[in-house]
């Protein structure tokens, strides 16, 4: 075959199928058309909504469980003070523990202690020197913690200021035992004392997480929404309170 | 075309890009039997063409957004359709039939004439052909490919393409012939 016999055919085949047309069926369009992308602009909004949820929900949950731990390593830091031994025999006569646990003031402790320790003593000298102490105490004493034991097995974390722990003291230090359980008790009982922030129930679950954003937003008693937080991994709503849609079930007020 | 407005290529590549549905539909329509044409070609039938439009439609509407308006947009679409062409052929790359030597060397007599063929008998002949010499056929002699280039794509020796294209030829010239030979019969 000679090369310019070829080349004549290549061209000859180029220039009939250079500009060639053939019609498709009619069919092809459709299947193109039904591979497009649909509805793109409705697919973004979606996803972006879902991130900002998850995110929000994931930033709530770290910021909590920082504070946790953080409320449970002041506690740790509290260094634990002996206790005397007359104070504490005194107060298991009255069920009551009361580890006073003072950061700065040792004095005051002690003056307390041998207060009680010495009950015997005219009860004068145990407040003089509590008295004694008392102004330069005050300025340095901010807040003091005490540890409240009554022999129903309740335990209260009560952080106080000075003058509260004196008069803690003082009450101490002038009535007997019995007294004691009460007075203390009253002293609870009337919300003098503010209780310390540590957190009452870990955050197992979304259900925790979302009870706990809804405490700190809606004060009603009745909660916008409730979740049974005793399930470990699965929460279920217990309360509802969206204007007319109320629900409530009887285990959300056990909690 | 009947319609109310006409628009220029410009405005349907770029109505086009915006995933304008009227202007996507307008470069198919204006493209779709010159792009079939080239299916047609590197397909054994009708279908297998029309498979290889289609995918090369949807490619082109993806990646339209990468075309630039300096190049000439037909070759640009002639491009994308013909790697479609390519791809599925090596996708379902089979092996290559193997025509008798004696067959395949038959010399034609001399040069012939096959203006007066229509395009669907040139088609058929083509598509009569076996699957390897039909690739390097049209790669060869009608996108212009040289014998280096297409040895490198098909993952073939650079004389395995020569060889290829000269039984194609061959086969061509005979199968022409004979059309030929049967117009005039009759």
């Amino acid at each position: 075959m000679q090369p310019k016999i070829n080349n004549e055919w290549d061209d000859l085949f180029k220039n009939k199928f250079e500009d060639a047309e053939i019609t498709p069926s009619a069919n092809v369009w459709d299947n193109i058309e039904a591979n497009f992308p649909t509805k793109k602009r409705r697919k973004v909004p979606i996803f972006w909504w879902s991130a900002a949820c998850i995110i929000l929900v994931s930033t709530t949950l770290l910021i909590f469980e920082k504070k946790g731990e953080t409320a449970l390593k002041n506690i740790k830091k509290i260094p634990s003070v002996g206790y005397h031994n007359n104070l504490k025999e005194n107060l298991n006569k009255a069920n009551i523990s009361l580890p006073l646990k003072i950061e700065t003031k040792k004095i005051q402790i002690e003056n307390i202690t041998i207060a009680v320790s010495t009950k015997a003593k005219p009860k004068t000298t145990a407040k003089k020197s509590v008295a004694k102490d008392t102004e330069e105490s005050k300025n340095l004493i901010e807040n003091h913690s005490i540890d409240v034991k009554i022999s129903n097995g309740l335990t209260n974390k009560l952080e106080l200021p000075a003058s509260d722990t004196l008069l803690v003291a003082n009450v101490l230090i002038n009535k007997s035992p019995v007294e004691l359980n009460e007075t203390v008790s009253k002293f609870i009982n009337k919300n003098e004392l503010v209780q310390a922030k540590i957190p009452k129930k870990k955050i197992k679950n979304l259900g925790d997480a979302i009870n706990f954003l809804v405490n700190k937003i809606d004060k009603r008693e009745k909660k916008l929404i409730k979740f049974d937080s005793n399930e470990d991994n699965n929460s279920s709503i217990v309360a509802l309170n969206i204007g007319i849609i109320q629900f409530n079930s009887k285990n959300s007020t056990n909690n | 075309m009947k319609l109310g407005k006409t628009y220029t290529l410009i405005e349907i590549v770029e109505g086009s890009k915006a995933n304008n549905k009227l202007l996507q539909k307008l470069l198919y329509q204006q493209f779709a039997s010159k792009m079939f044409a080239i299916c047609m070609r590197y397909a054994k039938d009708r279908m297998e063409a029309e498979d290889v439009l289609q995918i090369g439609f949807i490619k082109i509407f993806k990646e339209i957004n990468s075309y630039r308006a300096e190049g000439n947009f037909e070759g640009w679409m002639r491009k994308i359709m013909v790697n479609t062409a390519i791809e599925s052929y090596r996708k379902n790359l089979r092996f290559l039939n193997v025509v008798p030597i004696e067959y395949a060397f038959e010399e034609p007599e001399n040069s012939i004439n096959f203006c007066n063929l229509e395009m669907q008998d040139l088609i058929k002949i083509i598509q009569k052909l076996a699957e390897g010499y039909r690739i390097v056929f049209n790669m060869y002699i009608i996108e212009g490919y040289s014998h280096k280039e297409i040895g490198a794509t098909l993952g073939i020796s650079e004389s395995t393409s020569k060889s290829q294209l000269s039984r194609a030829r061959a086969i061509l010239q005979l199968e022409i012939i004979k059309m030929e030979g049967f117009r005039y019969a009759t």
